[in-house]
């Protein structure tokens, strides 16, 4: 009976995102990049039966001293879903390393531009099983942006985005973990909304 | 914010309590059948009200009957169940349904200017649901046919330097599609010791503490009816 292999990652946000593109049945792989901390990636061991299990994997990832830049980093990654997971990882070492800060208005703008990439890409006939399948990576992407410092276009678009997810979040209703999440990105958004004007209040509260 | 909150809610199953809490707002939904009907409660914090002051202190919670009352001092918000199963057997349903959100700042959509501020440090919204024509969705209750007040402790600002500032404050509700007119549907009491205005109100909504000097005048005359003068003047002066 063959297994499903994953490697997973855990963000600063506790999601544990696939850094194995949908996971492999082989005895070994290949992960150029991991993100930068103490113990944060996974083994996760799937059989025919839905079971799985999370092991450990006791690694010490440190920042790169010589970074490029995240233009750089991200230009030669096509594929939308895999470039949410490699943002993830370029900022994780960005955060931990002071000289090597990544300029907001830069990230929100990146990760804002994949964002809408994503939701051009799947609303076409709406892919939901792409949609359900990248869930987690589009959680762990908005919460990245929820906490930053957003104009009101900003806003305004990345709450378009989460009305798409409200949407069509059905299959994952009776799952808390998911559910606490999204409510958090709200939560940041309530703590964004400050200093926001009248229309984009209404928008937050209306619907 | 109100789509997702639907959605949880209508997927709820009956016995259930959800309670989402976050930095900025805490969520929780309850469904409570007429069989094991349960009290349906609030405590928002509820390290912050076990202060050595206010443990040595008892507070006077306005009950809805005091016979049946079931609920703590210190809640956010409490219906005893006694109350829920008079609601049920009026209403001939088997179920009920409790949706929620207690705001922990200022930021919520209501109309505000330079006369009118929010003075309570936070809010609650709420609102009850009875058994709908669907398996899942609940009907709103209807509150014109019910006599039914609830209590709202809600914190207030640190009063030590502006006091008088009371006396311009109301607690007020608000309907879901009107953030500009609230209805003044509670009565307003202070609880010094636990730094909370008390709302006892009439209806379901957002409510919230404002300062504001012409509804409080409005407020006052509603919740200090002449008759009430008058039993203050002869039975405390």
């Amino acid at each position: 009976m063959p297994y499903l292999f994953k490697i997973k990652c855990k963000t600063s946000s506790n999601i544990l995102l696939d850094l194995s593109n949908g996971g492999f049945l082989s005895q070994s792989i290949t992960i150029n990049n991991l993100p930068v901390g103490n113990n944060n990636v996974f083994l996760e061991v799937n059989d025919n039966q839905g079971r799985s299990v999370l092991i450990p994997c006791f690694v010490n990832v440190k920042f790169n001293d010589n970074q490029p830049s995240m233009e750089n980093f991200l230009a030669n990654v096509n594929d939308i879903s895999q470039k949410m997971v490699m943002m993830e990882i370029y900022t994780s070492s960005a955060n931990k390393n002071k000289e090597n800060q990544v300029d907001e208005k830069l990230e929100i703008n990146i990760r804002l531009d994949i964002l809408n990439s994503f939701f051009e890409d799947i609303s076409v006939n709406f892919d939901s099983d792409k949609f359900l399948y990248n869930f987690d990576k589009v959680i762990s992407f908005l919460l990245g942006l929820s906490n930053k410092n957003l104009k009101d276009i900003n806003f305004k678009n990345l709450y378009d985005l989460l009305d798409i997810i409200v949407n069509n979040i059905d299959p994952f209703l009776d799952d808390m973990n998911k559910i606490s999440l999204l409510y958090k990105i709200l939560n940041n958004f309530s703590e964004n909304i400050k200093n926001k004007n009248a229309q984009i209040l209404g928008i937050y509260f209306d619907n | 914010m109100r789509k997702i909150n639907e959605k949880i809610f209508d997927e709820s199953i009956v016995g259930q309590t959800i309670q989402i809490v976050n930095d900025n707002f805490n969520t929780q939904f309850n469904k409570i059948s007429n069989t094991n009907t349960k009290d349906i409660f609030i405590n928002e914090d509820s390290k912050n009200f076990l202060s050595k002051k206010y443990k040595k202190s008892k507070i006077r919670y306005l009950s809805i009957d005091n016979n049946t009352n079931n609920c703590e001092d210190s809640m956010t918000f409490c219906l005893p169940s006694e109350i829920i199963k008079k609601l049920l057997e009026k209403e001939n349903s088997n179920n009920i349904g409790f949706n929620s959100q207690v705001n922990k700042n200022k930021n919520i959509a209501i109309k505000t200017n330079i006369t009118r501020k929010i003075f309570s440090e936070n809010s609650l919204d709420f609102e009850l649901k009875l058994d709908g024509l669907s398996n899942k969705r609940l009907r709103n209750l209807d509150m014109n046919d019910f006599n039914i007040r609830y209590n709202i402790r809600l914190k207030m600002p640190d009063l030590k330097k502006n006091t008088s500032d009371i006396g311009s404050s109301l607690c007020v509700q608000y309907d879901k599609n009107d953030q500009a007119n609230p209805n003044i549907s509670c009565e307003t009491w202070y609880d010094f010791i636990a730094n909370e205005v008390i709302c006892e109100c009439e209806r379901q909504g957002l409510t919230i503490n404002l300062m504001d000097n012409t509804i409080s005048q409005f407020g006052r005359v509603k919740q200090f009816t002449i008759s009430k003068i008058d039993f203050c003047n002869i039975f405390v002066f």
